[in-house]
């Protein structure tokens, strides 16, 4: 794996923190140049600073992903500077957690724009170019949600379920040109999407920390996404409660009511203090 | 007396096709039908059509992709009828294509009518049947959407958001009396090719291609009430989409020859 991704050119969107900070570190060290994208521009020149302290080679780039116009000045950035894109890693994602009843269009509007339409732009400026050099592989981050939904985020798991979806069918086509395609479909990861996300009319940590799951790091997430890219992998799932859950819901769909429902009524019981006080 | 008698069915998409077919069926078996969609000509007919045969039909001009119109005919709805029993939220549009092939237009077009459409319906209805206690909300999603299909990637991406959309929602709907299932059927004959983007190819050429059969909308429709008569959470037909499900579940890879095909068949005709 390690010479996988010696002198490539990787775009991480949603590198200024948790997954997407882990993987710019992990492939710097393993000889990538990085550029690091992210709205919030303190912490990605944070982390671009690092790793060029530590003798990589980084850019940072302050954008929000759901603007085509600034996706596709970072993408001939790139290009001008380095002729070619070898890994685009569509990582950058919110959360919501909200009943559906209390969502405003204004809420399905942003997840949509962020989680869907930030890959859709990066995909429609990268693969092209993937595609006419032959080369390359496009990884974006969905979510287990993704695979077998989330009541009370449904939004967000309709967003990576598109994800999924678009992910599976892009595959097939690009495999004649060299491009790989890969989707990661974490389970819970330790990270700030939660504390950064939207949470409506109740308590998040009322119930994210009620989950029967232990979350894992983001660094390893980070390792798991890239030895799934490694390995050309069409579904990267892990940790094991995401295999998990994604097998119950396969083979005894029946059965997955039993953590939806808790998730549910979790979520549930925060609304109701919160709606209380 | 049918379990539809003096019901409320609000249909989107129902001018032609699957929606034309769930009004006439519906209308049949004595609901009152909102016949919904973009062309008068064509709504007007299909409500024409019911009340002829003596069902209860009002036509009603619909974009699905304008949430002020949705709302503004649901409240309208709602306080000329009382109540909403059912949402068929079957608007939707194809794009047959390679992703190299699109611009991001493409994508914003499917994703306003496929997805948003279905949201619209969803913010607009759902909290009118939580209050009354009780409805049915029924998204068109596809059988593409459950392993991919290339050629319609942003097609699949959308059909993909409604099945997460609806898996997620039913199971919070359920604590208030409403029901939510969702439809993925394989080929229907219906206009939604025909109407839809077709990416430097011919549809004739790529019908060819299909070795699967298509069904007729009424069939579809039949089928689609049958799944909602018995509240199943994912409504997938014909038969033959059900082994595709299976397969696709037992291993991703299972159907990769035939998705693989489907790429190769297409370049053979691409212009």
């Amino acid at each position: 794996m390690n010479a996988y991704y010696k002198n490539k050119i990787a775009i991480v969107t949603g590198s200024a923190s948790g997954i997407g900070r882990e993987m710019c570190r992990h492939l710097s060290d393993l000889g990538s140049t990085i550029i690091a994208a992210d709205i919030d521009k303190n912490n990605v020149d944070k982390i671009v600073q690092e790793i060029n302290d530590k003798g990589g080679n980084a850019h940072s780039y302050h954008i929000d992903i759901s603007d085509y116009d600034a996706f596709s000045n970072m993408v001939d950035f790139v290009l001008k500077k380095y002729q070619r894109i070898d890994f685009l890693f569509n990582n950058a994602g919110v959360t919501l957690f909200s009943e559906v009843l209390d969502m405003s269009l204004d809420h399905w509007d942003k997840i949509i724009k962020v989680n869907l339409l930030g890959v859709i732009n990066g995909i429609d400026l990268v693969y092209k170019i993937m595609t006419q050099q032959g080369s390359g592989s496009i990884v974006n981050v969905a979510s287990t949600a993704g695979l077998v939904g989330y009541p009370s985020a449904a939004a967000y798991a309709s967003s990576k379920s598109a994800v999924l979806g678009l992910s599976q069918s892009l595959r097939i086509e690009a495999e004649e040109f060299g491009v790989n395609i890969n989707v990661a479909c974490p389970g819970y990861v330790d990270t700030g999407i939660y504390t950064s996300g939207t949470v409506i009319n109740a308590k998040l940590d009322d119930f994210i920390n009620k989950i029967p799951f232990k979350m894992i790091s983001a660094a390893c997430a980070a390792e798991e996404i890239l030895k799934g890219t490694y390995k050309n992998k069409a579904l990267i799932i892990f940790p094991f409660h995401a295999k998990f859950l994604w097998f119950v819901h396969r083979f005894f769909p029946f059965l997955i009511e039993i953590p939806m429902k808790k998730v549910m009524q979790q979520f549930r019981n925060s609304r109701k203090l919160f709606l209380e006080k | 007396m049918s379990r539809y008698s003096g019901k409320i069915a609000f249909i989107t998409g129902a001018g032609s096709g699957i929606g034309e077919s769930l009004a006439m069926t519906l209308a049949k078996q004595g609901a009152k039908v909102i016949v919904t969609g973009k062309r008068d000509e064509n709504i007007n007919q299909v409500a024409d059509n019911i009340k002829s045969a003596g069902g209860a039909a009002i036509a009603a001009k619909l974009d699905v992709t304008d949430f002020e119109g949705f709302q503004e005919i649901i409240k309208r709805t709602v306080s000329e009828e009382g109540s909403i029993d059912y949402l068929f939220n079957n608007a939707g549009i194809t794009l047959l294509g390679e992703v190299r092939d699109m611009d991001i237009g493409h994508w914003k077009k499917l994703i306003d009518v496929n997805l948003m459409g279905v949201v619209h319906g969803v913010s607009a209805v759902y909290p009118v049947m939580v209050k009354q206690g009780y409805g049915h909300i029924v998204n068109v999603s596809s059988l593409a959407a459950l392993g991919g299909y290339p050629t319609a990637t942003a097609y699949v991406a959308t059909k993909s958001a409604v099945i997460g959309l609806s898996t997620s929602l039913r199971f919070e709907a359920k604590y208030y009396g409403v029901n939510v299932s969702v439809v993925c059927p394989s080929y229907v004959n219906t206009r939604i090719f025909k109407s839809g983007v077709i990416l430097r190819a011919d549809l004739d050429k790529i019908l060819k291609t299909i070795n699967f059969p298509f069904i007729n909308s009424a069939d579809a429709a039949k089928s689609i009430l049958k799944g909602v008569e018995k509240n199943k959470g994912l409504i997938i037909f014909p038969f033959y989409a059900r082994l595709v499900w299976w397969a696709f579940r037992l291993h991703p890879n299972f159907l990769r020859p035939n998705l693989v095909k489907l790429i190769k068949d297409f370049r053979k005709i691409r212009k």
